[in-house]
């Protein structure tokens, strides 16, 4: 971890200080004295493929200009449901070796504000100024009327190895200034900066974090329908930077990370055996969860406070849920039924356990107070088969996989069953996982089989309050994602 | 025979007539099986085996063309299997081998939507199975339960151990050492056939015996 301190100001332009600033303090801002990820901050020398994504490498400054007039909090939590129009202006290239990747920022920034369920970016075409123009000198005026409510405004330069982006927000109807930064980062890394400076956006003006800087664990696959090659991988949120953890020699399924995201936990079925797999990802070391002879186990995810999994286990022809201590290795049974309990999640705060069932007819989603012994059954359609609850990080939803009259759903519904609401359908959907922020899904779609043998499956994102569905570009087909938490902070 | 053979070549014509529900399959297998039952036990016809089976094959291309899966493309998921078997009932003569299996007896069953019961079909199927370990009592078998692709991902794989384990304690009944049977669910990871049609989903329901 290579620091470059710079003790000059960042903020070089004179238009910006014009401008509304109430105070302008100097701050610097350096990631790795932070009380983030101690962990990872000490192996981060061993990491290459996991650690890329991070923040470490940010060598950051700023000035910041705090004008707290005008804070916006946007949908979440507060229920409205609107999104805040913002213009994201091409950030002006430094000189001409700056160009090309002045554009390709802009186009990230823009994509991943736009796909947040928070913001609205305004069409392009309808700025009244450039970059240029505006931090010369801003027509209000013109901005006024335009759509857009916020401006993020800046500038990307390259020199050598490194790139540098120095950004800028204002509210266009105070005419105000609310934050300059400047970032650098090596210029391989050009898209985690853009991905850092679109969750300050997020911060600073819908109060809440982004989850740009955040990873993705999915199962990359290949191969025809009836000869599947499914390997291990994981991506960027917006589907870049893929990279393979496994090599396909045997089928892997359902990737989860631990809260921590320094650990994954994913089923295997090899050599006979289902079993559930623990994987450190800077070390690459992995052991098997659960020896028991005789016993399957599959579905695993991480307990909210990282000490342990919940799973499914079957023996004998029943599967019931299992929790393991990782510590102790003490194993736990959370389900003693007949019937099939399996895909279980535990809640945020620790005490209950979401998980599907058929001891009625078909699937439903139950929760279990692991307190009391006591479960509910919280789905409520009986022509509906419920099944994948996951408990979203806030805490204020379930989302779950719905199969009504063979039509798949992923939806969302209140713990308690309420609320239900449907985000996306198709022939088969299923695997929703929760933006760290719990703003957004992402889930697998896989289309209706032609019966050429191929098999075309995807994952998607949709977010809670639009409802704007996007495709993640993979380069290959792809399943059951799983997004990581957080892997930086403003 | 003949009339086996009609309902062969007949049946590809049923299905693509039928709204592809899965009762319609349902329904085509019960006509094939009841045809197929007053004829012949569809287990006391090795002699038919090669000559049907060339027949199924023509018959199957039409189909097959449509799944483009050839092996098993019939509206009836037994396939061809229905015609192997052993002349009397213990004698098996192929052999302690996988393929041996799969002549004398069949090396699969198939399971109704969401469901891992027997029905008489698949029953009788692993009573063979049963008198075929016993005839080769050093003989280990895994055995494989899969789902079709209309479930998720995690209930596919319980569903499949589920499948697995009926078969696995059937034959305990029957008297097969537990230490000669192993099981592993595959859920809808390993289809036999691709794609998404009643028929497709019938025969990738199923349950398959591997001789270790």
């Amino acid at each position: 971890m290579r620091l470059r301190l710079s003790t000059s100001p960042v903020l070089k332009k004179a238009s910006i200080s014009d401008h509304k600033c109430d105070a302008q303090d100097t701050i610097l801002r350096n990631l790795d004295t932070g009380q983030i990820w101690p962990h990872f901050r000490l192996t981060t020398s061993v990491l290459v493929a996991v650690m890329r994504a991070i923040f470490l490498a940010f060598v950051l400054f700023l000035v910041t200009a705090a004008t707290a007039s005008a804070q916006f909090r946007i949908g979440i939590g507060g229920g409205a449901r609107s999104t805040m129009p913002i213009a994201v202006l091409e950030f002006e290239p430094a000189n001409s070796a700056s160009a090309q990747h002045a554009r390709d920022f802009t186009k990230v920034v823009r994509q991943n504000l736009q796909h947040s369920g928070t913001f609205t970016v305004v069409n392009g075409k309808d700025y009244p100024q450039t970059s240029a123009e505006f931090l010369s000198q801003p027509d209000w005026r013109a901005w006024r009327k335009s759509d857009a409510k916020v401006i993020v405004t800046g500038d990307v330069s390259v020199s050598g190895s490194t790139v540098q982006a120095t950004y800028h927000i204002y509210y266009a109807n105070s005419r105000t200034h609310k934050l300059s930064e400047m970032a650098e980062v090596r210029l391989s890394q050009w898209r985690e900066l853009a991905h850092f400076v679109s969750d300050v956006v997020h911060l600073k003006v819908a109060g809440i974090d982004g989850h740009y800087a955040s990873q993705i664990v999915f199962i990359a696959e290949d191969g025809s329908a009836t000869s599947r090659v499914k390997r291990l991988a994981i991506m960027d949120q917006d589907g870049h930077n893929i990279r393979y953890l496994s090599d396909g020699s045997s089928i892997v399924l359902t990737p989860r990370f631990s809260p921590e995201g320094d650990e994954i936990t994913y089923t295997e079925i090899n050599s006979g055996r289902v079993r559930v797999i623990l994987r450190h990802l800077v070390t690459g070391q992995q052991e098997v969860l659960e020896t028991a002879e005789g016993t399957s186990t599959f579905s695993p995810r991480f307990s909210p406070d990282g000490r342990g999994i919940v799973y499914s286990l079957a023996l004998n022809g029943n599967t019931d849920i299992y929790y393991m201590d990782l510590q102790t290795r003490a194993r736990e049974r959370l389900t003693m039924d007949a019937s099939a309990e399996t895909s279980p999640s535990i809640s945020p705060d620790g005490r209950k356990v979401a998980f599907e069932s058929d001891r009625t007819s078909g699937q439903q989603i139950y929760v279990l107070d692991r307190q009391t012994g006591k479960v509910k059954r919280i789905s409520i359609q009986d022509r509906a088969r419920y099944a994948t609850p996951v408990w979203s990080p806030d805490g204020q939803w379930i989302a779950f996989t719905r199969i009504k009259d063979g039509e798949f759903a992923i939806g969302i519904m209140r713990p308690d069953g309420t609320t239900e609401q449907i985000l996306a359908t198709g022939y088969v959907v299923e695997s929703p996982t929760w933006s760290p922020n719990s703003t957004a899904l992402a889930f697998a779609r896989q289309e209706r089989q032609t019966g050429d043998g191929t098999v075309k499956t995807r994952i998607y994102a949709v977010d809670l309050f639009e409802r704007r569905e996007w495709p993640l570009p993979t380069t290959s087909e792809a399943s059951d994602p799983a997004w990581s938490p957080r892997l930086a902070r403003n | 025979m003949l009339k086996r053979t009609a309902i062969a070549i007949f049946a590809p014509l049923v299905l693509a007539a039928c709204d592809p529900e899965v009762q319609a399959v349902e329904q085509d297998l019960v006509v094939a099986e009841t045809t197929t039952t007053q004829t012949t036990p569809y287990y006391q016809q090795q002699t038919v085996l090669g000559q049907s089976q060339g027949q199924l094959g023509v018959a199957g291309q039409q189909y097959a063309a449509v799944t483009g899966q050839s092996a098993y493309g019939l509206t009836n998921p037994y396939g061809a299997q229905i015609s192997a078997s052993a002349v009397s009932s213990t004698q098996f003569s192929n052999g302690p081998s996988q393929s041996g299996l799969r002549a004398d007896v069949g090396d699969r069953i198939f399971f109704t939507t969401d469901s891992s019961t027997l029905d008489p079909r698949g029953t009788g199927v692993i009573d063979q199975l049963g008198a075929w370990m016993r005839q080769y009592p050093s003989t280990r078998i895994r055995i494989e339960g899969h789902a079709d692709e209309r479930g998720t991902r995690d209930y596919n794989i319980a569903l499949g151990d589920s499948r697995a384990t009926s078969i696995r304690n059937r034959l305990l009944q029957l008297g097969i050492s537990a230490d000669r049977l192993t099981t592993v669910s595959y859920g809808k990871e390993r289809p036999v056939a691709s794609g998404s049609t009643p028929t497709v989903w019938a025969q990738n329901r199923r349950a398959v015996f591997v001789v270790l």
